[in-house]
């Protein structure tokens, strides 16, 4: 409590912002108001007094900074199912379990118009990864080891793994209509992107629409967004202005070249929360690297060059909507990609990658019954890759795929979930043709079965 | 006899609807000119939109979850049960948005406190409300109206 009164002096008498962005004096006097709080109460219990410091702190006029950590965590069973085919040679044939997020969230409630938010994720990663051929054996893969001795266990080996970064900005919340993000954060687009914890999301892991990123992840730069009522309808937007995409997006804009993106978000509940948004984004991808050009003469100089480059666009459409019990959530994406002749990436098997437009989607149908926390769902997905895609190096023509999924997403706590999905996904290509199937092989060697087992937690 | 035993029976079994039937009055402190909000005003505090009225940050106060008022404003101001409340919060805050409301134990307390607290905002039964607060009417409507929608 004598922090909160303490507070209370320091920031007694200070003028408050309306929704309407005027600066006016506050309607009650805080100061005053505090203080008589404070003189009744002994009218109060214990309980009363603690509830009512905690209440002060959180009001406007008698705020005080506070720092919330939380987070998520999932622990998978996954396998396929359908073991023997070339699917085999890129896919870890074998059943695992293991820890794939380790999510903490770190929020600073700075003043009542400031917050800062960082989002963290544990990984084990590297470890294990497999990059390149072995420098003893080329036809066999490397993998990257990060054993260590632990000093403080007799030099015992030890594996470190890494942090990455999910979202890290500053948040300036003048009026409900306008708000700024500082830093970098999920890009604002469709539904999983933004709610991609585990806990929140329906299945095991994202739709492959999702995962192939038609849209960046996350972006570094700046996000103005806000909302207002129009009606029964809740209206908000987005306009992102970032570094774009790049292998260093986190902190360099190697084109100098802003990429922009905006959405727009539709929410009304009088048929049961129905929302729907539209999304875009325009940029350029860039790799430029330095080189030493003119090396050993007197005219050397250090150039970048550029490696690879294309601009995008890329646009969305998103809807979600739970009517009773069921829950009927798509998405619609689609990207062009319109690479630089001068810096076009090379693809599988020596090709050039070409310009292209790919698109794909995802149905989700859920239905929770009435008597147990259990929704069981189906998933379908397609996605068009826009040209043939790589196999072991060569192109062999698989450019769609469609895959239908089924599951059960059970929150048998507000904070636990435990979920199951089983997704059959589906290549046409032409495997057979170029040699890397053989002959006898049916065509149902070009797809995958997929067992997945989860329980997520929300802490 | 039987039909005694019948009607005992069906009053035990209604006794926790019978809580219900007192209509929620919406209260905040007296200091606070705020007489009036729509449902979907009442809404957007309580689902952690910002909300603020006259310069004031609007705070809005639960009852806890067992209790039948708790249930009653959450069925008919939000449209869920407690349970999908609670995981409302719970999908909010991964996604990096507002915190729940702060659960008051009891009617009485949540009287106490928004009495103390300017833009405190909480609703109790009408037979708790007591001379320290106001009541805000929702759509225009006040707790003794036939049509008041938190019957």
């Amino acid at each position: 409590m004598k922090a909160s009164i303490l507070t209370m002096l320091v920031l007694m008498g200070q003028t408050t912002e309306t929704a309407t962005g005027a600066v006016e004096e506050p309607a009650v006097d805080a100061g005053v108001m505090l203080e008589e709080a404070m003189l009744d109460e002994e009218e109060l219990s214990a309980e009363e007094s603690a509830l009512l410091g905690e209440l002060l702190d959180e009001s406007e006029n008698t705020f005080k900074p506070s720092l919330r950590f939380y987070g998520f965590m999932d622990f998978t069973y996954g396998a396929y199912l359908n073991g023997g085919t070339l699917w085999d040679r890129v896919l870890d044939a074998n059943s695992d379990f293991y820890v794939g997020n380790i999510n903490l969230y770190a929020e600073g409630n700075l003043s009542p118009q400031w917050k800062s938010l960082f989002e963290i994720r544990f990984m084990f990663l590297p470890h294990g990864r497999e990059e390149g051929a072995d420098f003893t054996d080329p036809r066999v893969e490397q993998r990257v080891d990060t054993t260590t001795d632990d000093y403080a266990d007799f030099l015992r080996p030890l594996q470190w793994g890494t942090v990455e970064i999910e979202r890290a900005y500053v948040e300036w919340a003048p009026l409900d209509v306008f708000r700024v993000r500082l830093g970098r954060f999920l890009t604002p687009y469709g539904i999983w992107n933004v709610d991609h914890g585990s806990p929140v999301v329906v299945t095991t892991r994202r739709p492959f629409v999702i995962g192939a990123e038609y849209f960046p992840e996350r972006q570094t730069g700046l996000e103005f967004y806000g909302n207002t009522a129009a009606g029964p309808i809740q209206v908000g937007y987005h306009l992102t202005l970032s570094n774009g995409r790049g292998p260093v997006d986190t902190y360099n804009d190697l084109d100098n070249n802003k990429a922009i993106g905006g959405r727009l978000t539709f929410k009304t509940v009088a048929l049961g929360p129905l929302s729907w948004g539209v999304s875009a984004y325009y940029g350029e991808f860039t790799d430029s690297r330095r080189i030493v050009a003119n090396a050993g003469t007197s005219d050397q100089t250090i150039e970048p060059i550029q490696f690879e480059s294309f601009e995008e666009l890329s646009l969305g459409f998103d809807v979600q909507w739970q009517v009773a019990n069921f829950l009927v959530q798509s998405e619609l994406l689609m990207n062009q990609i319109n690479w630089d002749d001068d810096a076009r990436r090379f693809g599988n098997g020596a090709q050039v990658q070409p310009d292209r437009i790919q698109y794909g989607a995802y149905g989700l149908l859920g239905y929770e019954l009435p008597w147990i926390p259990v929704m069981p769902y189906f998933l379908y997905q397609y996605v068009d890759e826009g040209a043939p895609v790589g196999f072991l190096g060569r192109n062999v023509g698989a450019q769609f795929s469609h895959v239908l999924g089924a599951g059960i997403y059970s929150r048998i706590l507000p904070n636990v979930v435990l979920k199951a999905a089983y997704d059959w996904s589906t290549y046409p290509s032409n495997l057979a043709d170029i040699g890397a199937q053989p002959a006898s092989e049916t065509p149902a060697a070009d797809n995958f079965q997929r067992f997945e087992a989860q329980v997520a937690v929300a802490f | 006899m039987k039909t005694v035993k019948w009607a005992i029976l069906a009053l035990i079994l209604s006794a926790p609807n019978l809580a219900w039937a007192e209509p929620l009055a919406v209260v905040v402190s007296k200091q606070v000119k705020l007489d009036s909000l729509s449902m979907a005003q009442l809404r957007q505090v309580f689902l952690g939109e910002p909300s603020k009225h006259g310069g004031v940050k609007l705070l809005p106060l639960n009852l806890p979850g067992q209790s039948p008022e708790r249930s009653q404003f959450d069925q008919v101001v939000l449209g869920m049960d407690p349970k999908q409340v609670a995981r409302f919060w719970v999908d909010q805050r991964i996604r990096g948005k507002a915190k729940p409301p702060k659960t008051i134990p009891s009617a009485s307390t949540l009287v106490r406190l928004v009495a103390k607290v300017p833009g405190a905002i909480g609703y109790v039964p009408v037979s708790e409300v007591g001379d320290q607060v106001q009541i805000v009417r929702i759509d225009g409507k006040a707790p003794s109206d036939a049509d008041y929608p938190l019957q």
